[in-house]
């Protein structure tokens, strides 16, 4: 009990008596002096920060220049494959599966492919030969 | 001064008006140097530290919330910059104590030296074991009077972990008094 009162009395003594500070007035003096000292930082600042924006955005339009080139100007985006085999098969198969009417179609085009290898019509010809 | 006021200080302030700043620097110099003696306990150092803040204020302006209370943020910078201070001084190897007391009391009032420096031992003395959090949350709590909510917003510590760090660091001032209170009776007997 004892202690605790000690403690509140250590407590109560140092609330009591904050240290005596230096004078306000000359603290201020000296802080205004400092500020206006400072080579000009919040216009600095407030440059630095539209700088980083600027920034920000001239990356953010480079990259979607890089996307569009990449993307919507390269060669397969320009081409149409809904006329010809040729172009299928001038362009590897892997570009072909961007769009899903594009994996249809390559699949369409390989089974043609496949039935002209197999050349049934040569197998039905034949057949019919025998017959009549 | 009226939390109204303080608000249109501020906006001037911000408007680069150096009068309005000063008068701001003379109302909140007092309890800012008051806080950073207690954390620091060297008046050089602390009054330093104080010119730092206000001047970190004056950069930082811009970026303060109208919605908070302008002395919980200034209490928040200068919290930094003592946390900052306590643990370089941790790296820097210190004078000891006596000559170290002797040398930072340059101010000519006698009573004020005094002052200071008992409060300054004492402080030193009973918070020694004590981490800077600990450190930091009793001086905000017991010697600043600041609410629970308040010292949340400045440390971004939560009112649990503000509890528990009071907790631990009263245990520890109690400890503390306790050795120097059986250290003297020792001496008298």
């Amino acid at each position: 009990m004892n202690q605790k009162d000690n403690f509140e009395q250590l407590l109560s003594y140092l609330q009591d008596n904050p240290p005596v500070q230096p004078n306000a007035e000359e603290t201020a003096d000296t802080v205004i002096t400092r500020i206006k000292n400072l080579p000009n930082l919040r216009p600095a600042k407030g440059l630095y920060f539209m700088l980083k924006k600027l920034t920000i955005a001239a990356a953010a339009v480079l990259i979607a220049i890089f996307c569009y080139q990449t993307y919507f100007e390269s060669p397969i985006s320009k081409n149409d494959f809904s006329n010809t085999k040729q172009r299928i098969s001038e362009y590897p198969f892997a570009h072909l599966a961007i769009e899903p009417n594009n994996i249809i179609r390559t699949f369409l085009l390989e089974l043609k492919r496949n039935e002209l290898k197999t050349n049934y019509s040569q197998v039905i010809a034949s057949k019919f030969q025998k017959k009549y | 001064m009226q939390r109204e006021q303080i608000a249109q200080l501020v906006e001037k302030s911000k408007k680069n008006d150096f009068d309005a700043f000063r008068k701001l620097v003379c109302h909140f110099q007092p309890k800012i140097f008051a806080f950073t003696f207690r954390m620091i306990c060297n008046e050089e150092d602390a009054n330093d530290t104080v010119q730092e803040v206000f001047v970190k204020v004056w950069q930082n302006l811009e970026k303060y919330n109208p919605k908070f209370s302008f002395n919980t943020w200034l209490y928040t910078i200068a919290t930094n910059y003592c946390i900052d201070f306590l643990r370089s001084a941790k790296k820097k190897q210190f004078l000891p104590l006596q000559e170290e007391h002797s040398r930072q009391f340059s101010i000519n009032d006698t009573d004020m030296r005094l002052n200071n420096k008992e409060v300054a031992e004492i402080i030193t003395r009973i918070t020694q074991n004590l981490s800077p959090k600990q450190r930091l949350v009793f001086t905000l709590k017991e010697l600043e009077g600041l609410e629970v909510e308040e010292i949340s917003v400045i440390t971004h510590l939560s009112p649990e972990k503000i509890k528990s760090n009071l907790y631990l660091a009263k245990k520890f001032i109690r400890q503390e008094f306790n050795k120097i209170f059986k250290n003297e009776s020792e001496r008298q007997f």
